[in-house]
Parts: structure tokens; sequence; C-alpha cells
């Protein structure tokens, strides 16, 4: 009896072709989202033949002046060592 | 005398019910549980402020609470001074304001390249919804109407923006349940999950490790925001307004040219509104309106939604394993509700507990983030099905 109440409502409402749908369409949505994904790598390969990636646009490199920033010290500290052995000779 | 009197009498103690008395310790118990166990205290900490605040019992004449809007039926301004502070913060959330706003911080802040590396993972994205949709049925057996079942389903998808933005447009009469329960649920993830993801997996499931993701070039992560937009808009033009917002984030982030943008879309803005929205969610749930048959109902059918959502994204990924040569672990199967990133570390500590050194969060992430996509797109379904 209350199974049959319960099944009434879900028809009433249309309830089972609603739920059926909205996860068909669900799938399909993110189906679609993995078959894109699958092939973009292949699709970047022609892209890129046409449109080369231009490094210009790219975020600038993390420590592009460190480096020398580094190589400046290092040889600071070389002079200063240098001076300091010098002084006790 | 009489002064004295009447304003004794115009008192929160004078007020007070049970009713009052025991949301305010569940206010009190969700900032416990936020503070003590850490569970999303993000969300749980404005909530429960809100909840006690919600439910200091006013007189009928003061305008103080969320309730107590300046709006008429039809729309207009009745006179903006009989508006409480309160109600107009709480427009955001009435008027599916805040969500959307959400939404974009959460692109800003996600990298989709695990699911970019390994495309098949979206799948246990939608196969989570299966929930939503079950709980849906669920609801209406219990007598809901099919508008009050769709908002109730939606707390399957483990996204509270979602099942806000959805019961703001169909069940608004249910908002504050729902809400309430959404996050609650959020917020117990890691009791919730483990069970279940443990009872469908054998050991050896959940020892299987997985190959690292490749990297992803920066075009990658560029075009997919766009092309998937364009594909779940043009699906649901429904759930337009909450994936357009999570993609432009994305874009912003992605793009690495906008990036004060992206930061305050990630850090400022969604702080901003993660605090005004718990914190009126929280003070909506006002004992004389919230304590009621139907919002027992609501909370059963969300952990219920819960439930089926983890076992619907555990079970798929064991059927894809029946064609895949090369397995995917089950467990990352219940990172498909979108409770980022909460389930995909719930994942990662389940994973561990049979082999230290299986490093599963990355790979959780991919079915993580596709269910925020696929819960987006289950209420543009709705939305577009029911609301007409």
């Amino acid at each position: 009896m209350i199974l049959a109440a319960a099944l009434d409502n879900i028809n009433n409402a249309n309830g089972f072709s609603i739920a059926l749908t909205g996860i068909l369409i669900v799938f399909t949505a993110l189906t679609l989202i993995c078959a894109f994904l699958t092939n973009l790598p292949r699709m970047l390969v022609i892209l890129n033949q046409y449109f080369p990636v231009n490094e210009s646009h790219a975020a600038p490199a993390a420590r592009p002046q460190s480096a020398a920033a580094d190589d400046e010290l290092v040889a600071a500290i070389g002079l200063a060592f240098h001076v300091h052995q010098s002084g006790q000779n | 005398m009489d002064t004295l009197i009447t304003f004794l009498q115009s008192t929160g103690f004078y007020m007070m019910t049970p009713w009052h008395a025991l949301m305010i310790v569940i206010g009190i118990v969700f900032i416990c549980l936020a503070i003590r166990k850490d569970y999303e205290p993000l969300l749980l900490v404005p909530i429960g402020m809100g909840i006690i605040v919600g439910n200091i019992p006013v007189a009928q004449n003061m305008a103080l609470t969320v309730y107590d809007s300046a709006f008429l039926n039809d729309g207009t301004f009745d006179n903006l001074t009989n508006g409480s502070v309160l109600s107009f913060l709480y427009l955001g959330v009435s008027q599916g304001i805040f969500p959307p706003l959400v939404f974009l911080g959460i692109g800003a802040m996600t990298d989709f390249s695990t699911m970019l590396s390994n495309p098949k993972l979206v799948l246990l994205g939608a196969a989570a919804q299966v929930g939503v949709f079950l709980t849906f049925l669920g609801a209406l057996t219990l007598g809901f109407s099919d508008v009050e079942s769709a908002s109730i389903g939606i707390i399957g998808g483990a996204d509270g923006p979602t099942a806000i933005f959805l019961a703001t447009q169909l069940a608004p009469n249910l908002l504050g349940a729902i809400a309430i329960a959404a996050y609650s649920y959020m917020a117990l993830v890691p009791v919730i999950q483990p069970p279940i993801m443990r009872l469908l997996t054998t050991r050896e499931e959940r020892r299987i490790r997985m190959a690292p993701p490749r990297e992803v070039s920066r075009r990658e992560r560029i075009l997919f925001p766009v092309v998937a937009f364009l594909i779940c808009a043009l699906i649901a033009p429904a759930s337009l307004v909450l994936i357009g917002m999570l993609f432009f984030g994305n874009l912003l982030k992605e793009s690495t040219v906008t990036e004060r943008l992206a930061d305050t879309a990630r850090n400022a803005l969604i702080d901003i509104v993660t605090i005004l929205l718990g914190f009126c969610v929280g003070a909506s749930t006002n004992a004389d309106r919230f304590l009621t048959a139907d919002s027992i109902k609501i909370f059963v059918l969300g952990a219920v939604a819960f439930g089926i959502a983890t076992a619907g994204g555990v079970l798929f990924a064991k059927f894809m394993n029946l064609f895949l040569t090369e397995k995917i672990n089950p467990l990352i199967g219940a990172a498909g509700v979108s409770a980022v990133p909460d389930s995909a570390r719930v994942v990662q500590m389940v994973g561990q507990e049979e082999d230290p050194n299986n490093h599963l969060l990355m790979h959780a992430m991919a079915p993580n983030v596709a269910g925020v996509i696929g819960s987006a797109v289950a209420a543009g379904v709705l939305w577009s099905v029911l609301g007409q």
C-alpha cells in the first residue's frame, strides 16, 4: 500500500523519466568533455603547426635574474675570502 | 516599573523557547566541530555563529532577522528602513548571487591538470551524480513536490553553492534546511565516506597504484575552460551561471596574464562571500521556521544522497576496470562527489591505510573537479526541466 502510494508520487511527477533523462544528460556532457580532452593533444599538434607557441606570452620565468645574483654573491664571497687570506699572508 | 517589566518581556531570556535553545546548542556544536575536529572550519564557524544569531528570539515589531525584508511580494521596496541589515545581506543567498561568486573563486583556485592528463576519470564525476537523481526519486516518494525533490536531490552533489543556487530557484521555502544539510554533510565527508568505500572495495583494489599524470601544456589548460564551458552550457543552458563563473575563474588563473584578478577571486572575493554566505545561511535557521518534519526528512534524504553518490562513484570505477588494461584505484570514484578537496583527501587517507606509499590525492582530484562540473550540470538540467 505504502509502496503503491510512493510509486504513484513518482509517476505523477514524471519522476522516472526526469531522473533517467537527467543522468543521461550529465553523462553526455562529461563524456563529451572526456572525448575532447582525449583528443586535445592530437589537435594541439596540428594547431601548433599553424600557430606556434609564442614564448613571449608565457608567464615570466620564475627567477630570470636570480642566477646572476647568485653569481655576484659567489664572486663577492670569493673576493672577501681572497682579501682575508691575502691579509693573513 | 512598567517600563522595566516591558523591557524584561522583550529580552531573549523571556521569549526563549526550548526549540530556540536547541538551535543555539546546535550552533555551538557546529563551532566546536570546526575548532576541535577541524571539520570544514571555514564553513562551520560562520554557519554555527549564524545559527546562534538567528535563534535569539526578538520582538515582532523589531526588524532584526533575515526574514524582516523590505521587499514586498511584488518585488518592490516597502520602505528601506523596514528591512533588517541581515535581510539585505541575505539577498545574496535568496537571490542566488553568492553561489556563482563562490564558483568564480573555486575556478580560480582549481588545477584541472590531473583531469586533463587522464580524461577517463571525468566519467567518475558523472557517475557520482546518480546520487542526485536517486534521491530526487526518494524525495518524491516521501511526498515532496517535484521542485522540492529536485532541490533536495542536489544535496547528493555534495556541493553547497549548487544546492543553495537550485533551492533559491526551485524551492526557496526549503532553502535553510537544504543549505544546512548540504554544508553539514560536506563537513562530514571524512565520517560518511570511508565506511562505504571500504565496504565496496577489496583490499587488493584499495592497493592499486596508478601511473603518475603526464605534464599538461599551457595551451591545453587555456583551451579547456573555454571548450568545456561551451559543451556544458550548450547542452544544459541553465547551468550557464555556475559553469560560466567556474570556468571564467579558471581562465583567469590559467591565462597567467590576469594574475591579479585570479588572486582576488581565489582569496579575497571567495573569503568575503563565504563569510556572508555561511553566516546568512546559519541565521536563516530560526527554530520557528527550521524545526519541522520536512527538515528532518531533508537531513535523512541528504545522508542517503551522499551515500549513494559515494557508492555510485566507487562502483562505476570498478565497472570501468572491467574494460581497462591499466586499472584505476576504485577508491578515487568516491571523489566524484564534488566536496573539493575533502573527498580527495579522504581517498588519500583510506588508500594509505592499506599502502602508506600509495599517493592517490592527485588522481582523486580529477573526479573531484569533474564532480563540480557534473553537479552544476545536474542542477542546470533539473532547473531546465522543472523551472518552467
